[in-house]
């Protein structure tokens, strides 16, 4: 399997990807934002559609969508009174309906949207793969950068903007990374099933870590170990290698649920 | 500035808006270096909207706002240490005690500070975490503290970030009686220990009283201001609060819980 060179891709790819969806998935998990990795991530089906219509890369065209789709989320909710998840209802429906309408315009477009929704590694390219690296580093390497300004804000936003933290700024970052983070995993496990690896490492790294040290680096660790035993999975098994790193990440959650730190020290 | 010592706080005319309604008009006062002013004033007379406007996170329509010589927001190294009114941390922030109270330094610290914290930092958290008695609890989980705990953290917190003005909005709501007496008690031993100004804002007028050296009594307008005697007895008072305060009348001793409170 592993003298197979897709399959030496692919195994790099889930392990980039699994690590920067840990990493992020930190935040997504602390500042509750689950559902707006929904959102984001289906609303780039819309972009996704764009690029199939227009011949364009679909992963930039998806990525620019998905981008523009978070910071249409952070200016609505700022110029409105409506809460964070009404505002992203509206968005991720709209979006993605979008998406569906524009590819029933061409038939052949439909057969190539299938790829994107559940995933399709086996196929990345060498250069895809540098790309999606080179980007997944550059995410991470954001994050540690501004990593203690957004524990502050989910301590205390209030607190942080008194001290002069651009807390909306940092927020409107939190959700742009998100956008990059959930179109390099379209390859990996698709825009349907992203949010498995968003949530559910960092969710697991919460119920053995108490501290961020330890609830990140575990996170990092659980979304590589899930891409790496999902293909595994996959490719023994002859299963969808998307699905399959999805369902890794909700059995490594599952058998910790019993035995995660009790409630003491 | 002129011979006079310069005031940590200065408002002169202010007036300021929350969407496009008035919430303050017309107010101004001083606070002296060393100065424990206490605001007081019923729910809704704008408290917290002339915090905001000190820490800088809301724009007065008029007046003048200077805040350790600056503009609001626009301190220089030290600005403001800042504790607002709320509620518990939740149980499962994944943060100890000393990386809640090293938030304060960040600002201060410039983009060194922001990545990763230095030996000045970490000695910075121990002797604050020792000015508000908790340096034991460095290590634990932050959500694991009492109320009165969190906020003890909280102020370390602030101390790293200022220790020349604190803000106090409602400091002690949730806490009970002893445990809010002894926030202010050691609020008042920061003050003269560190040469600290203070503003504190609270509803429980009884409590400031017993505190503060001046007290500001608003309801969207200042109605009266001066030392906490002269201010319980005012008829201005009453005005503010629209009702009697027959639980304050006689005797008023410093932590002044005689009354049958609300």
């Amino acid at each position: 399997m592993l003298e197979l060179a897709f399959m030496q891709r692919a195994l790099v790819a889930a392990v980039g990807v699994g690590v920067v969806c840990g990493g992020l998935g930190f935040f997504v998990v602390l500042r509750g934002l689950a559902f707006a990795g929904v959102g984001i991530s289906h609303a780039a089906i819309g972009g996704i559609a764009i690029g199939l219509l227009l011949d364009v890369s679909p992963e930039w065209s998806g990525a620019v969508f998905a981008i523009a789709t978070a910071l249409a989320i952070a200016w609505t909710r700022r110029r409105s009174q409506l809460s964070q998840d009404t505002v992203i209802g509206v968005f991720f429906t709209g979006a993605m309906a979008l998406g569906l309408v524009l590819v029933s315009l061409r038939r052949s477009a439909q057969q190539d949207l299938f790829g994107y929704l559940f995933g399709n590694v086996l196929a990345i390219s060498s250069i895809e793969l540098l790309a999606l690296l080179g980007l997944g580093g550059a995410v991470l390497i954001i994050l540690a950068l501004t990593f203690r300004e957004h524990l502050f804000i989910a301590f205390d936003d209030e607190i942080a903007s008194a001290y002069g933290h651009p807390v909306a700024k940092l927020e409107v970052l939190l959700l742009v990374l998100l956008a990059i983070t959930v179109v390099l995993g379209v390859r990996l496990v698709g825009v349907l099933l992203i949010e498995a690896l968003l949530v559910v490492p960092a969710a697991t790294a919460a119920l053995w870590a108490r501290d961020y040290r330890g609830q990140v680096t575990l996170a990092m660790g659980l979304g590589a170990t899930s891409g790496v035993a999902g293909l595994v999975f996959a490719y023994q098994l002859d299963l969808a290698a998307g699905a399959s790193i999805a369902l890794a990440t909700v059995v490594l959650f599952l058998i910790s649920l019993p035995l995660q730190r009790s409630g003491s020290d | 500035m002129n011979e006079r010592v310069a005031p940590v706080v200065r408002v002169e005319g202010l007036r300021v808006s929350r969407d496009d309604h008035p919430v303050l008009e017309d107010i101004s006062f001083e606070v002296a270096p060393g100065e424990f002013a206490g605001i007081c004033g019923p729910n809704g007379a704008g408290k917290t909207t002339l915090l905001k406007t000190l820490l800088g996170s809301l724009k007065p329509d008029a007046g003048e706002v200077t805040v350790l010589g600056a503009l609001p927001g626009r301190q220089q190294d030290e600005g403001i240490g800042y504790v607002p009114q709320r509620s518990a941390v939740p149980a499962s922030f994944p943060a100890r005690v000393r990386d809640v109270v090293a938030m304060g330094r960040m600002r201060r610290r410039g983009w060194r500070g922001r990545l990763r914290m230095a030996s000045e930092d970490r000695e910075a958290v121990r002797q604050n975490l020792a000015r508000v008695g908790i340096e034991t609890l460095a290590e634990r989980p932050i959500g694991q503290l009492s109320g009165g705990e969190q906020r003890r953290v909280v102020l370390a917190q602030a101390l790293c970030a200022s220790t020349r003005l604190l803000i106090l909005d409602e400091p002690t709501v949730g806490l009970d009686l002893p445990a809010e007496q002894n926030f202010y008690e050691l609020c008042r031993r920061l003050q003269s220990e560190l040469g600290l100004s203070v503003i504190a804002v609270s509803h429980d007028l009884v409590a400031l009283a017993g505190e503060a050296d001046r007290l500001l009594c608003i309801n969207r307008r200042m109605h009266v201001h001066g030392n906490p005697d002269e201010v319980v007895h005012s008829h201005a008072l009453k005005e503010a609060y629209a009702c009697e305060f027959d639980f304050l009348r006689g005797e008023l001793d410093h932590h002044g819980r005689h009354g049958p409170g609300h």
